[in-house]
């Protein structure tokens, strides 16, 4: 409307003070207006209303954005090739776009019809639309736009026009929708996992989009995604020379504000390319924000502008919840919340400057994207697996609940990892990039997550998922990858340790004893296998070494004498491994352990004393120049504490009374050794685990020697065991180790108390290990050193039992009830006894045992007929 | 006279025959940057006026013996000629077209790319050239801010005024225009 300059100068001083009011006080102000001066009034409230419509509008607020005039050069109804045109439906770089119909009876369907303008038909632009075509026909995947056709026109009316006839999508761009729809940002990130799939099919198939933006990506009526417009795509492989004209006007055909910083500066052109375009999309998904402030503040984006910027950290941008709502995105504080962390990482390192820091490959990103929907930590962040487990690590007296939950989600992560990789077992390069990703992820859980928490009390369940579900995958994998020694290296690696886990006696195990043999013999037939065709392959060495040890230990467990045969073939391997040239320090550690458990079995076992003497010296020869060498050495400290306990056990069972003394000097040696690690690693319930046994062992051989009482003595040791043992028990109710050491020290102290002459409490301690022992798992009670531990406890039940109808005050129908259970319980123990001989399983300590049990009997028997009397004349006897 | 007349007038009158002089001389090569923004945005996309103005100053900062008085006095320079390169080229690209259709010639005047609402860029020019006889003042201003990309505070630092006057003279002088658009 005309508007003259009297009347502009009559409103105006009236506009200014209605600008002046809030504008829930205009209204009023108008009304008033209308009575007091009607002839401008109507002209003073259009002006208003223009100004609160540009206001919400923001008219004329940014500078012009000026589209190029078109006029279509084609009429609907026009024939081109097998298409008949309906509408136009678009301009694009090449030409217009049409919504078109097949009309040659081959098959019915409409097409988006790509023409290019005649005055684009030149050389370059005919090469740039034969370009496009071909790349199109190498792309087929859901979420991109497939190409139907393409050709040249020869119909009249059209000869010579090109064509390309792509899927018809309708439906609405990426940005439009996520708003329309209000989605959250999961649904946003799912969404564009689907952009993230298209593309990396591209580039697998050696095609840079190179111009990616909202607008070319469309959500079909399904909500899938279509990824449009490859008009300026590029291929990787292009010969330079050629497409160099095309690249030229293809390189600078970009939309600035999704452009990547290289392909401004120089026009440099590669899949980090699309990574950052992919970038400023998902920043603009996630935030309703442009990464670049000039875009954000309304200005327009220049060349030196895109290259000047600093992208800031998404979450810590300033979101207005009007603006936010208009997206369909959260509230400002709850968006900042989502985003911070992960997001941020996620969408910096897309959007990195340097082409190289981005993410290498579109599958990298995908992976974080869907790490983050599962609550996985991101690789875009510092947080690696290790930095995870370390930080898991750092809060120790973590309720174990929490442990397990943190290892069941990773494990959930490895689940997802070797989905994808079953699903993409096809496309062989992904295959393989998925085979490692499984790979080093349950490398990960069995070496740094495992070692992380194995010192825990309480972990053992925690660790037998998290090694079980590892060596599924390890072992689908050594299935697929054939004769790889590494791999197969790994496997066994993971079969050795949930041996350990199930029912390796040494530690905390789960007392599964048959699955865990089963577990280790798997791994030595594999590493067997590999090992042939490697024999000098130190790392296949070293593992079978460790497999042997344990092999042994199980068998000799399991009453097979064969063990001391693997035990002995572990000496050979660990002497072979430390004349190997690649050989370091710790192997010589590994051959001084090894001649240590070798030493011990021969003299526990074999009851060779003079030979197990001789491996004894040699392992302390080598532990202790090591220690002396290293006395930061934990592990060879703890491998030396061993050895002398062995060399202790070795001296008493020469079973010469001279040798007593020795043991007891190389015992007191083992505790303070084995004290000193507990020490230093107080988080390591391995130490005190050992700790106890050797306190027990000492305990006995005092006794023996007739040290009871006192500081030192033998009782005083016995209640260190327990005291030590009763703490393991109650921080780690699962583990069979801990609870079997209860039975044995319990049996111990009840013979102290038997030999300190008090059959009360030998009689109390010996029932406490009969129903430790009762409470053990079935397969670890039918273990020879529990069985040991029982044996024992029956033995110090009956002699107490038998000490205790000898009492003056029996009544003699008591006495014989008394005399009757002990002898009871005295043939039990000597059954044992008479089984290992039979096993040749320390067949002599055996046999001395039955002789000293029988002489027992006899003592007792001798009460039942004589009464106290008799019984104190036969003890006096003795 | 308000702070923000007062202020424009100030500058309308340091306006140097040499500047116009030397924009004239520019013209044709600020129209060739135009032509290869275009280019670049292709035919999806829309001149960016603002780069327009920052590749315009960069060109006319480094010639010869120019010397502004201010970064306003350029922008004020800047975004008349701007007004002119825009009205300029979209007549040209009319002419190419045989029928010179007029629909498609649209200023997407909303935020970034939202299409909410377009304006008919002759009809902002015919009401601009209205709106200079009823206040020039403002229809500089309207020059400045819309084809000029000055945001109101920069308007305010440029004209040592506050940026409120700016933002005042601003809503005035835009629901005056766009009243004048409508019939």
């Amino acid at each position: 409307m005309k508007i003259s300059r009297d009347q502009w100068l009559q409103v105006e001083p009236l506009l200014n003070a209605a600008l002046d009011l809030p504008e829930a006080g205009r209204d009023q102000w108008m009304t008033q207006l209308d009575t007091d001066q009607p002839a401008v009034s109507p002209l003073v409230r259009k002006l208003l209303a223009t100004h609160e419509r540009a206001e919400r509008l923001q008219q004329l607020e940014t500078v012009p954005a000026l589209a190029a005039p078109w006029a279509s050069a084609f009429a609907a109804g026009t024939t081109v090739g097998p298409f008949r045109l309906l509408r136009p439906i678009g301009r694009g770089g090449m030409g217009e776009v049409w919504l078109a119909e097949q009309i040659d009876g081959r098959i019915e369907r409409r097409v988006a019809l790509k023409l290019p303008s005649a005055y684009q038909l030149s050389t370059v632009w005919r090469e740039r639309f034969r370009r496009e075509r071909d790349i199109l026909a190498k792309l087929n995947h859901p979420h991109i736009a497939q190409l139907y056709d393409a050709g040249v026109s020869e119909v009249e009316g059209s000869r010579g026009q090109p064509y390309l006839a792509m899927e018809y999508v309708e439906g609405e761009s990426l940005t439009d929708y996520v708003a329309a729809q209000k989605l959250p940002l999961a649904a946003r990130l799912r969404l564009f996992r689907q952009v993230l799939e298209a593309v990396g099919h591209a580039h697998r198939h050696l095609v840079v989009h190179r111009d990616l933006k909202p607008a070319n990506i469309l959500i079909d009526r399904d909500g899938q995604v279509k990824l449009l417009d490859f008009g300026i795509a590029k291929l990787i492989d292009d010969d330079e020379a050629a497409a160099a004209d095309l690249t030229r006007i293809g390189g600078r055909m970009m939309t600035l504000r999704y452009a990547a910083p290289e392909q401004v500066a120089d026009g440099a052109i590669s899949t980090a390319t699309d990574v950052y375009a992919l970038g400023v999309i998902l920043h603009e998904l996630l935030t309703g924000l442009s990464p670049y402030r000039l875009v954000r503040d309304g200005k327009m984006l220049t060349d030196s502008g895109l290259l000047a910027e600093q992208v800031s950290v998404p979450s810590s941008l300033s979101f207005s919840s009007a603006a936010a709502a208009e997206r369909g995105l959260a509230a400002p504080a709850m968006l900042a919340r989502a985003l911070a962390g992960d997001l941020d990482a996620v969408l910096l390192k897309a959007l990195r400057r340097d082409p190289a820091a981005r993410y290498a490959t579109i599958e990298q990103f995908d992976d974080d994207i869907l790490r983050h929907l599962e609550h996985r930590p991101v690789s875009a962040r510092d947080g690696t697996w290790r930095y995870l487990a370390g930080r898991f690590m750092a809060r120790h007296k973590l309720p174990i609940a929490a442990a397990t939950a943190v290892v069941l989600t990773m494990l959930a992560g490895l689940v997802m990892v070797e989905q994808q990789r079953r699903q993409a077992v096809a496309q062989r390069e992904r295959a393989e990039k998925h085979f490692a990703s499984v790979r080093q992820l349950a490398n990960t859980f069995m070496f740094d997550v495992h070692s992380e928490i194995e010192p825990l009390a309480g972990s053992l369940k925690a660790r037998q998922i998290l090694v079980g579900t590892a060596l599924k995958y390890l072992d689908s994998l050594a299935g697929e990858a054939g004769t790889d020694a590494d791999l197969a290296l790994e496997v066994a690696v993971a079969y050795r340790k949930l041996a350990e886990i199930k029912g390796d006696f040494r530690s905390a195990n789960l007392g599964e004893a048959g699955n865990a043999r089963r577990n280790a013999e798997r791994a030595a037939e594999l590493l067997d296998k590999v090992a042939a065709r490697e024999p000098a392959n130190i790392r296949l060495l070293r593992e079978r070494r460790v497999l042997a040890l344990l092999i042994g230990r199980m068998k000799l467990e399991a009453g097979d004498a064969a063990g001391i045969a693997e035990t002995e073939r572990a000496v050979g391997l660990a002497e072979r491994i430390a004349s190997l040239p690649g050989a370091v320090l710790s192997d010589r550690r590994s051959l001084g352990a090894t001649l240590a458990e070798y030493g011990g079995i021969l003299a526990v076992v074999k009851d060779d004393q003079p030979a197990a003497a001789m491996q004894l010296g040699r392992a302390i020869d080598i532990l202790e120049t090591l220690v002396r060498q290293a006395p930061a050495d934990l592990v060879a400290r703890s491998r030396l504490a061993y050895a002398y306990e062995r060399a202790a056990i070795s001296a008493e069972l020469t079973r010469e009374a001279a040798q007593l003394p020795q043991a007891i000097v190389w015992l007191e040696k083992s505790i303070a050794a084995t004290e000193a690690l507990a020490r230093d690693e107080p988080d390591n319930n391995l130490h005190s685990q050992v700790l106890a046994k050797r306190y027990n062992n000492v305990a006995r051989v005092k006794m023996k020697v007739g040290a009871i009482d006192g500081p030192g003595g033998a009782r005083d040791y016995a209640d260190r065991a327990r005291a030590l043992v009763e703490r393991l028990v109650r921080s780690d109710t699962g583990n069979v180790g801990d609870a079997s050491a209860l039975a044995g020290v319990l049996a111990t102290a009840s013979s102290i108390e038997n030999a300190a002459g008090q059959p009360v409490r030998a009689a109390a301690l010996a029932r406490q290990a009969i129903a430790a022992d009762a409470r053990l798992p079935a397969e670890t009670r039918s273990g020879l050193i529990v069985r040991e531990n029982l044996a024992e406890a029956w033995r110090a039940l009956g002699v107490s039992q038998c000490a205790l109808a000898n009492r003056a005050d029996v009544q003699s129908t008591q006495r014989r009830e008394l005399v009757s259970a002990a002898l009871a319980l005295l043939a039990q123990a000597r059954a044992f006894k008479q089984e290992l001989v039979e096993r040749k399983i320390d067949a002599r300590e055996a046999a001395g045992a039955m002789a000293a049990i029988d002489a027992e009997m006899q003592r007792c028997g001798a009460q039942q007929t004589a009464g106290p009397k008799a019984a104190q004349v036969a003890q006096t006897r003795r | 006279m308000s702070d923000f007349a007062t202020a424009i007038q100030r500058v309308e009158q340091a306006s140097s025959h040499e500047l116009d002089q030397a924009f004239a001389t520019w013209y044709p090569e600020l129209k060739k940057i135009a032509h290869a923004r275009i280019r670049r945005s292709g035919m999806h996309g829309q001149v960016e006026t603002t780069g327009l103005v920052h590749d315009s100053y960069l060109k006319l900062a480094s010639g010869p013996g120019l010397a502004f008085a201010s970064r306003l006095q350029f922008l004020a320079y800047a975004s008349r000629t701007l007004r002119s390169i825009v009205l300029d080229l979209i007549r040209e690209q009319r002419a190419l077209r045989h029928g010179g259709e007029f629909d498609l010639v649209t200023l997407n005047t909303a935020a970034q790319d939202g299409f909410a609402d377009s304006l008919d860029v002759e009809a902002v020019n015919t009401a601009l050239d209205d709106l200079a006889r009823l206040d020039a003042g403002m229809a500089r201003l309207v020059e400045m801010r819309f084809f000029g990309g000055m945001t109101a505070l920069e308007i305010a630092d440029a004209l040592g005024i506050s940026e409120r006057s700016v933002q005042r003279e601003w809503q005035k002088a835009r629901a005056l225009l766009l009243t004048m658009i409508q019939d």
